[in-house]
């Protein structure tokens, strides 16, 4: 491993690792539809001229708009939100996927840069089901 | 009759797209380049083997599907597909031409194989399939393609089981297909990467090379691992090389590996691989 601030443990579960199923889809619902809608051009513009005019069209809760307002990526996901919407709404302020990722990685993407690659030599036959070694 | 050519499997990332636009911002240029150039021999072998369709098993990235309602499979049947737009607006590129013919008797031979997909008429496509594409074929893309959306965003998604299955029933629907298609089966997926948590970045080229070597001849191996097992040890958008299975199920037991190519340009590992049928030829 090169990295060891970023884990390459084996367990799928935060705040490692984020799962989206079904489940995440019926909680967060509208803050996932609220930010796959921003691959609309126009919706674009709507949340950029007034972000929470934009919001509360999709009927998001406070803490998601206040969750939204502070740019906490990792919180919006952490509460359902689905990585690939989360990242329309960083899009749409010129802001790369990867800033996100190192936001979940508690630090800046210029560290997280610095860090890369980050990398595990594990294959599937050397763990065992539990995804201990 | 229709006849299948061959497959090849390939990653796909945002990231590959930007780079090979040379959009500002974008990071270790070198080692993109040496993507972009471990992709010519398959460029070249695409041009020779000269396929008249091209069936994509990928992925949306909730880029045209989004949560109201999503498919687990879905077939494109239109007679073009326009590029998404992600969030960042479209890339100088046109659109895909479809086949609707063709695309017809796929999904009808689909379906009586017991595989009951989605029909999207404006279906748009995304980095899923626009990332490598440039790379791979001049534009206009002078070849008719077929889409088939796999839903990899939201669990449970679909068996590696069911993605062999899927290839076998495409290669059936090929071969029933009454006009002289000759078809070459991609899948794109993956390679190692996850993009959500603490393991954001996290790569394992050596278990992408693993799986390169063994897609080819031993995939019944690769078959038996769980994903969840495959999720663990190479980031859980590694998830997405389940779509490569459905390929390989395309293909014949009498193939050859006419090239593969690895390498970590950044967050997400890249492989490709061009398998060829020996008989169809
Ligand atoms: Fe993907």
């Amino acid at each position: 491993m090169d990295n060891e601030n970023i884990p390459t443990d084996q367990l799928l579960e935060p705040p490692n690792t984020f799962m989206f199923s079904v489940r995440e889809c019926v909680s967060a619902f509208q803050l996932n539809q609220f930010s796959i809608g921003l691959k609309n051009p126009q919706e674009r513009a709507l949340f950029l001229a007034d972000e929470r005019a934009a919001m509360t069209a999709y009927r998001l809760s406070d803490v998601q708009m206040e969750m939204i307002e502070q740019r906490d990526w990792t919180g919006l996901i952490a509460g359902g939100g689905h990585v690939l919407a989360i990242v329309k709404i960083a899009y749409s302020l010129g802001i790369l996927h990867h800033e996100v990722g190192a936001h979940m990685c508690g630090m800046s993407y210029q560290e997280m840069k610095a860090q890369l690659p980050c990398e595990s030599d594990l294959l599937p036959q050397d763990i065992d089901s539990r995804g201990q070694q | 009759m229709g006849v299948v050519l061959g497959g090849m499997g390939i990653a796909h990332t945002p990231t590959m797209g930007h780079a090979y636009d040379g959009r500002e911002g974008i990071d270790f240029k070198d080692r993109w380049k040496q993507w972009f150039k471990g992709l010519a021999p398959v460029k070249q072998w695409i041009s020779e083997i000269a396929p008249t369709h091209i069936i994509v098993v990928y992925n949306d990235h909730l880029n045209y599907f989004d949560f109201s309602t999503y498919p687990t499979f879905a077939i494109g049947m239109s007679d073009h597909f326009p590029q998404a737009d992600e969030g960042w607006g479209k890339r100088a590129y046109p659109g895909m031409d479809g086949d609707v013919d063709f695309s017809a008797s796929v999904a009808e031979s689909l379906v009586a194989n017991g595989f009951d997909l989605t029909f999207c008429q404006e279906l748009e496509i995304d980095h899923g399939i626009y990332s490598w594409l440039p790379c791979l074929i001049d534009h206009p893309w002078p070849v008719k393609f077929l889409p088939i959306a796999v839903n990899m965003v939201m669990q449970p998604v679909p068996t590696p089981a069911r993605l062999l299955a899927l290839g076998s029933a495409l290669r059936s629907s090929v071969v029933d297909t009454a006009d002289d298609s000759r078809v070459l089966i991609v899948a794109t997926g993956g390679m190692s990467h996850q993009i959500t948590g603490r393991r954001f970045g996290l790569t394992n080229p050596k278990f992408d090379q693993f799986f390169l070597s063994k897609i080819t001849h031993e995939w019944d191996e690769l078959i038996s691992i769980p994903m969840s097992r495959i999720m663990q040890v190479a980031g859980t958008e590694a998830g997405e090389l389940a779509m490569w299975y459905a390929m390989r199920g395309a293909l014949s037991g009498s193939v050859r590996e006419v090239y593969s190519f690895h390498i970590r340009p950044e967050i997400t590992g890249c492989g490709v691989i061009a398998i060829e049928e020996s008989n169809d030829k």
